[in-house]
């Protein structure tokens, strides 16, 4: 049951490729550390005035329930609190270190598209035992644009392609 | 979002004078922490919850005591009451005394948020100077055996306090006000608290905004760790709200506290206070 949910997310991922308007390449470091734990990370779209519109992934322990969750700070108060199963295909196991890709086809979770414009990426990881990193990024949908996001502790460099 | 300099809090008091003066010098911070202000999940959460009366804001000083205990003096033991997001009280939640604070634990069963706080009946105090000019206070009125004799200066305070944290479980839910004495009510959620945005609260008293000009303190904990207290103070607005934002994550805070002449026999001043604690968040 636990697996089938997380193929599934896998290729709902993966599925919307082909329109996809927001290409990520996330990096989550190899650390040395004792145990290390795979964080927790989500990635999502607000609009300017900080409204979620849409959660592009939600790498949490399946096992665990939801008990950590509010440990993805503003992730929980923006989206967690309120989220029900729109999220559900977005969602998946934690990951191991190295880079991921993930994809956004510029759709809201009811799938419809949103209009160009000024929104906000955001990107927070939360591991137990360690630490957190969040960005919260400016970009323009309908606009072509690289952006790099430094690397922090838990997050490694981001590279940001918006088409 | 203005941030004052430090002043010295008695200044909050909007009447001026001796008896003021001295009141605030013998008052403690009083606060209760909660180990987790946000809770996440599906199954049935706990909160440890600890307080105690002191200066040094959330390291213990002095015991509520137990709430077993009889009240000293006739005086009732505050009871410790979780309401719940759907606006029911809970019966009084058992309490331990450890000597320097007292320690409960507290179910969530509900998703919403939870208003946490220790109620009191009003205390009386009678402030006084005695002969060497000395000033002192004593539980009760004006007629309380324990004022020295030859004392002057005599002025009854009854005192309102309202003692509270909010803990939400998986969602925030809006405050209601209860109407009585001095609390936060609209304005940000309490459980959504981040560094470097603006918190917006309005006091009301008595259901209704406070006065304009209305001082209100907000203190990061753990002041022994610091060499100075950083205390935060703003004013209310003409409505009653207060604006001002954090620098620094961490528990906090607010105190506030607005005295009214009495129209009760034997008593002067009213006061109503307000011990808020919070939680603020790393953006």
């Amino acid at each position: 049951m636990k697996f089938a949910s997380l193929l599934l997310g896998a290729a709902l991922v993966t599925s919307v490729a082909g329109a996809a308007q927001l290409d990520i390449t996330l990096n989550q470091p190899q650390l040395d550390v004792q145990p290390y734990h795979r964080p927790y990370i989500a990635v999502w779209v607000e609009d300017a005035q900080r409204n979620p519109v849409a959660t592009i992934a939600l790498w949490k322990q399946m096992e665990e329930g939801d008990k950590w969750l509010k440990d993805l700070r503003q992730f929980w108060r923006k989206i967690g609190r309120s989220a029900g199963k729109e999220i559900d295909g977005v969602t998946g196991a934690t990951r191991r270190p190295g880079d991921h890709q993930l994809q956004w086809d510029g759709k809201d979770n009811l799938g419809k598209p949103l209009p160009a414009g000024e929104y906000l990426l955001n990107i927070e990881a939360s591991r137990e035992e360690g630490g957190r990193d969040y960005h919260r990024v400016a970009i323009t949908l309908g606009k072509q644009g690289d952006i790099s996001l430094p690397a922090k502790v838990e997050l490694g460099p981001i590279q940001i392609k918006v088409k | 979002m203005r941030k004052y300099a430090m002043s010295p809090w008695v200044k909050a008091f909007s009447l001026a004078g001796l008896m003021l003066c001295s009141q605030s010098a013998l008052a403690h911070a009083r606060w209760l922490v909660p180990s987790h202000t946000n809770l996440s999940g599906q199954e049935a959460h706990a909160i440890a919850l600890d307080f105690s009366i002191s200066n040094d804001i959330f390291h213990a000083d002095r015991s509520y005591g137990s709430s077993e205990d009889k009240g000293r003096g006739g005086r009732a033991r505050p009871q410790l009451i979780a309401v719940a997001p759907d606006g029911s009280r809970s019966a009084p939640i058992a309490y331990f005394d450890l000597l320097r604070k007292s320690a409960a634990g507290v179910t969530l069963a509900q998703s919403g948020t939870y208003r946490i706080g220790l109620e009191q009946p009003a205390t009386v105090f009678t402030f006084y100077k005695d002969a060497q000019g000395e000033r002192g206070r004593v539980f009760g009125g004006k007629d309380s055996k324990e004022i020295p004799a030859g004392a002057t200066d005599l002025s009854t305070t009854r005192m309102h306090a309202r003692v509270e944290t909010y803990v939400s479980r998986n969602q925030t839910t809006e405050l209601k006000a209860t109407g009585l004495g001095l609390e936060v009510a609209n304005g940000t959620h309490p459980n959504d608290l981040f560094t470097g945005e603006t918190v917006r609260w309005q006091l009301l008293q008595d259901g209704k905004p406070v006065a304009e000009g209305t001082e209100v303190m907000l203190i990061r904990g753990e002041t022994r760790y610091r060499n100075q207290r950083g205390e935060i103070h703003v004013k209310a607005d003409a409505n009653g709200f207060i604006e001002v934002s954090f620098d620094e994550a961490g528990m906090y805070l607010l105190e506030a506290g607005v005295n009214t002449p009495s129209t009760t026999d034997g008593i002067d001043t009213e006061r109503a206070s307000l011990f808020l604690t919070f939680e603020v968040n790393p953006a």
